[in-house]
This record gives structure tokens, C-alpha cells and sequence, in this order.
């Protein structure tokens, strides 16, 4: 594949910013997720945030499919879909276990 | 046993609970407590080297720091547990990290395991 090595090379360039990794550790755990709701977890504005989502969907690692009025954002690349079943679906059961972690720390009454 | 390389694919979640220090590290320690939240069937000791089972998964207890983290394997994982003050209360952060081992085959595209390792907090 002659692409391949250019391909290679934005992967690692759009990764290079550890915003950028923070942006793709969010999207890796919770697929699916919009720009606003990505900026509500992370420390930076809605405007940040896209601007790291077009540099990772211009390395194709990001793909983002319109929903409505909503645009929302997933993980693509291929060979590491088992990574990323696995992570969505860990997280999934963390999230289950912390919310009943949560329902047993409420104060009595 | 495993041979356990690099860490690959890591889940970070986090909580703030409504109660003290002390409170948090029973709900996260006491096999009573743990059975309500972590798994159905738990055996869990804080204590370094103590074996660990919830439910079908096994394991063993790698590092205590008390009311501060617990560090243990389960199934192919390392699970980190951390307990820091916060408004409110204490935040309760769990890290999992699963483990390469050689029955994984990675397609030949990319260097998944580093690509893996950098969406990983160091």
C-alpha cells in the first residue's frame, strides 16, 4: 500500500498532542460522544475540542457521523477494534459498579 | 502463569463519594461492602499478596497503601483503586489495564501496542 507510510505519519503527528490522546482516551471509552459532551469532561471549550477532532478525522483516526442536529464522534481505526470493544465494554461495567458504589456511600435515611 | 508485557487498553473512571476517608476505604475494602457493588461473590483481603476472587475472575492483591490505593490483578487485568480528598467528600478513581499476552494478534497497520499505550495515562 503505497499510502501507507503517509497514513502512519499523521497517526503519529495527530497524536503527538497529549490533548489530542486525552480527546481519543474519552472517545476509546465512551464511543459515540459529541463535541460538547466531550468538552464537558475534558478541561477545554467546545471550540478546542473540535478543532482536535478535525486534526484526528483528517488522520482517520476519528470518524464522525451526523445524527440530527448532533455530530457524533468514534474511534476507527481497524486493527484496534478489539482495544476498543474492550475498553467500551470494562468502562461499561465500571460505570454499573460505581453506580452502586455510589447508591451504597449514600448517607442512611 | 502469564507473561505480562506492556499495558495495552486502559478504562479510567471516577467518583466522588459522599463520606470521609475512612468510610470510603470499608466500602472499597470489606468483602460485606464489596459484595454490593464490585461482584456477587467476593473474596478480597487488603493485603499484599492476598489471593482475590469476584465472581468467576481471580486474582491477588499487589499493593496496599492504606485509605490511599490498592493495587490488584484480575483476569488478565491490573486494576489500580485510588482514594484522594475532594470537596465533598472522597474521589474514588479505578484504573484497569489489560495486558498483551501472545494469543492477541494485532493487524500489521499500525504499532497498536504503542498507539494503545500512549491513549494510556503514564
Amino acid at each position: 500500500m503505497s499510502g501507507l507510510d503517509n497514513d502512519v505519519g499523521a497517526v503519529f503527528a495527530a497524536l503527538a498532542d497529549p490533548t489530542r490522546r486525552e480527546v481519543m482516551r474519552s472517545l476509546a471509552q465512551r464511543p459515540g460522544l459529541t463535541a460538547s459532551s466531550l468538552a464537558g469532561g475534558l478541561p477545554m471549550t467546545r471550540q478546542a475540542v473540535a478543532k482536535h477532532l478535525t486534526a484526528l478525522s483528517g488522520a482517520g483516526l476519528v470518524e464522525a457521523r451526523r445524527e440530527g442536529r448532533e455530530t457524533r464522534y468514534t474511534l476507527t481505526p481497524a486493527p484496534l477494534a478489539g482495544a476498543m470493544e474492550w475498553m467500551a465494554e470494562v468502562g461499561a461495567e465500571w460505570d454499573s459498579r460505581l453506580a452502586r458504589l455510589a447508591t451504597r456511600a449514600e448517607p442512611a435515611g | 502463569m502469564v507473561a505480562y508485557a506492556q499495558p495495552m487498553s486502559c478504562v479510567t473512571r471516577e467518583i466522588v463519594l459522599p463520606v470521609p476517608r475512612e468510610r470510603a476505604w470499608e466500602l472499597v475494602t470489606e468483602p460485606d461492602e464489596l459484595r454490593e457493588w464490585l461482584a456477587d461473590d467476593v473474596e478480597f483481603e487488603p493485603e499484599e499478596g492476598a489471593p482475590l476472587r469476584a465472581d468467576d475472575r481471580d486474582g491477588v492483591v499487589e499493593q496496599v497503601d492504606v485509605e490511599e490505593r490498592i493495587v490488584f490483578r484480575w483476569g488478565e487485568s491490573r486494576v489500580e483503586w485510588r482514594l484522594d480528598d475532594a470537596p465533598g467528600g472522597t474521589r474514588f478513581t479505578v484504573t484497569e489495564h489489560r495486558f498483551s499476552d501472545d494469543s492477541f494478534v494485532w493487524g500489521p497497520r499500525l504499532s497498536a501496542l504503542s498507539f494503545m499505550a500512549a491513549l494510556c495515562p503514564a
